[in-house]
């Protein structure tokens, strides 16, 4: 049999008292005792800074110096191993005391036998590792909590660069813009002829600056969205609207770029009136960057169209651009959507922009919850698309999750809130209601319609995490109506309805979302 | 003959008010400009034009600032507004605040001639526009 080894010190200020607890322990069977005793107080601190002792036996009668303030001191100096007080007699109070200053046990002198002091070794053993898990616990939690604090500290500081960043691409937007927009007003007045008559030739100038004008501000507009791309800053305010919404904003810019490069532009006669899901800005966008790719590519006076078509079965609709230029060699069509490639070219000499319009025309589709696609012949020309959602809203669900799943790994879930307002109220009271939930959510979220007059929220997050976007919305409902004129915004009641992971529980969502909140309705555009 | 619409311009870039200015005119507008917020709202308080043309990012009083107060004075709340601005995030915000439409700085001059006149002759009270 294998003997446990203790190394015990025994302060204790009478030398008799002492061997006769070294007597009783090594009269305990299956321990290796090494008796070490200290007289004096003095000499125990030198022993236990010194000897690797396992167990302390502490006189509580130290001549000058009694035990108990001993004790007190070696605890508040750090000392964890398990200290056995032992007492002349058991007096109650004294007992308390040295057990409240931090001894592990006690034991009276005169009833010491091998026995008892063999329980006493392990109770106050198993107290000491009691107290010593404590003290790492406490260690640990004190260790993270800081920790915690840190990185609290760190994401607000990161929540303020990001709002700086935001901050910052905008005011470079506007500082560009101005003074450009000075230099496009005055040429066109005098391109005009509203300040004198202008001669054929200079006409022809003029317009050649307004038109480098637009090039400089798309190439702008570019610029900043792929440094937001870059930072993650780029998103989009989606919304119903109509499909003859997205083409007549970028109308005129387009066809005064294909006038000065002598192509003829057609443009589509919209008749459709359904309503799709997008930002009608970052559509615009992509037209723009489409067209003004097919004008660069095409011969003078061949002509670019550009046109748009239902896709029922998809639910999407589908826009596109048509060029009769020099077309795509099949290896390249994979490469033309990345950044800095441009067919014939050396972007360092190329004066044709920064190979960067295909590019953020993809980012800004997909971003739209579409895609985009290019058909290509040799010698034929080229043909671009991209496809923007109808508003349904359970399709642009499904569409969400996929882009949250692909974007995410996922790894992430979903919850989805109600907003419910009350079903009797009008337009344009419905929208302006819409319009308000709409900008209020973050820029990852997804609204849509839902039935009984009110919208269901989408949001990247687990429902702990939303109280605080709740409390917000709430904030800015009583800002809201602070500063609208006539009566206050409707009410609204939003209430989280559930979360689940959106890889593995897109069916429970779906089903959730349908049951509960069934029979849906088309999106009110 | 019918009074010309009055309009006034509110943009703290002097040469730019200045070639709305001259465009509008050109339009047969009778056109009024003010350079800063305060200045702006003042003088749509005091002349009550058909319609403002306001910027955005202002010194004094921004343009946001600006239509909610015109909002939500009774002798100005139906005064059209059309905005221009250089940032494409003010969009969504200006639609809000009640703006007619939004134009992004550089303008198309034709169409803002064409969003003055359908602002002029938009039969939908002031405020309700959806976005």
């Amino acid at each position: 049999m294998s003997l446990e080894t203790l190394t015990v010190l025994a302060i204790d200020d009478d030398s008799g008292g002492a061997e006769l607890l070294r007597r009783h322990l090594e009269g305990i069977s299956g321990f290796d005792v090494t008796f070490i005793h200290a007289g004096s107080p003095s000499e125990s601190k030198k022993t236990l800074v010194g000897n690797s002792v396992d167990l302390i036996f502490l006189d509580h009668l130290l001549g000058a110096e009694t035990g108990l303030k001993l004790l007190e001191q070696l605890r508040a100096a750090g000392e964890l191993r398990p200290i056995i007080a032992m007492t002349g007699q058991g007096d109650e109070y004294l007992v308390r005391d040295l057990m409240r200053k931090g001894a592990d046990d006690y034991l009276v002198k005169r009833d010491i036998s091998p026995e008892l002091l063999r329980r006493s070794i392990e109770n106050a053993t198993s107290r000491f590792h009691r107290r010593r898990l404590e003290s790492l616990t406490k260690d640990l939690a004190r260790d993270l909590k800081k920790k915690n604090d840190i990185l609290e500290q760190k994401n607000r500081r990161l929540a303020e660069l990001y709002d700086t960043a935001h901050e910052f691409v905008d005011n470079v937007s506007h500082e560009f813009r101005t003074p450009l927009t000075v230099i496009k007003e005055f040429t066109s007045i005098m391109n005009d002829g509203l300040v004198g008559e202008v001669t054929a030739e200079q006409k022809e100038y003029l317009g050649t600056v307004l038109d480098r004008v637009d090039d400089l501000a798309t190439m702008i507009d570019d610029m900043l969205d792929i440094s937001k791309l870059e930072a993650g800053l780029l998103g989009a305010t989606r919304r119903v609207c109509t499909v003859e919404d997205v083409p007549g904003r970028v109308q005129k810019t387009l066809e005064r770029k294909a006038s000065s490069n002598q192509i003829s532009l057609v443009f589509p006669a919209i008749t459709s009136s359904l309503a799709i899901y997008c930002d009608p800005e970052k559509i615009g966008r992509v037209i723009i960057n489409l067209t003004i790719n097919a004008i660069k590519f095409s011969d003078e006076d061949s002509e670019v169209s550009l046109w748009v078509k239902e896709e029922p079965g998809d639910d999407t609709i589908r826009i596109g651009v048509t060029d009769h230029g020099p077309g795509i060699a099949p290896e390249k069509v994979a490469e033309i959507f990345e950044r800095f490639q441009q067919l014939d070219g050396d972007i360092r000499s190329s004066t044709k922009g920064f190979g960067l319009g295909l590019n953020i025309a993809r980012e800004l589709v997909h971003l739209n919850f579409g895609d985009i696609d290019v058909k290509s012949e040799i010698g034929e020309g080229s043909t671009f698309s991209f496809t923007v959602p109808v508003a349904d809203p359970k399709k642009l669900i499904h569409r969400y999750l996929d882009r949250i799943d692909t974007f995410r790994n996922g790894a992430s879930y979903v919850s989805l809130v109600t907003v419910e307002v009350d079903p009797s109220i009008g337009e344009p009271e419905r929208s302006d209601v819409e319009r308000f939930v709409q900008h209020q959510i973050r820029r990852t979220d997804l609204v849509v319609s839902a039935p009984s007059k009110g919208w269901v929220v989408v949001a990247v997050s687990k429902q702990v995490e939303l109280g605080s976007l709740i409390q917000r919305i709430k904030q800015a409902h009583l800002d809201a109506n602070r500063n609208r004129p006539g009566a206050p915004l409707s009410d609204i009641a939003m209430t989280v309805k559930g979360t689940w992971p959106v890889h593995d529980g897109r069916e429970e969502f779906m089903k959730f979302y349908e049951c509960e909140l069934a029979p849906l309705e088309t999106v009110h555009a | 003959m019918p009074e010309r619409p009055r309009l006034l311009i509110v943009d703290d870039d002097r040469r730019i008010a200045q070639a709305v200015a001259m465009r509008l005119k050109a339009a047969g507008y009778d056109v009024q400009s003010a350079h800063d917020g305060e200045a702006g709202l003042a003088a749509a308080t005091e002349q009550l034009p058909d319609l403002v043309v306001l910027d955005i990012r202002m010194p004094k009083i921004d343009g946001l600032s600006v239509l909610a107060r015109l909002r939500e004075q009774e002798q100005t709340r139906h005064i059209q507004v059309i905005v221009l601005s250089a940032c494409a995030v003010d969009e969504c915000r200006a639609l809000d605040a009640g703006a007619f439409c939004f134009l992004p700085k550089p303008y198309d001059p034709q169409t803002l001639l064409d969003s003055i006149s359908a602002a002029l002759n938009s039969d939908i009270p002031v405020g309700t526009q959806a976005g």
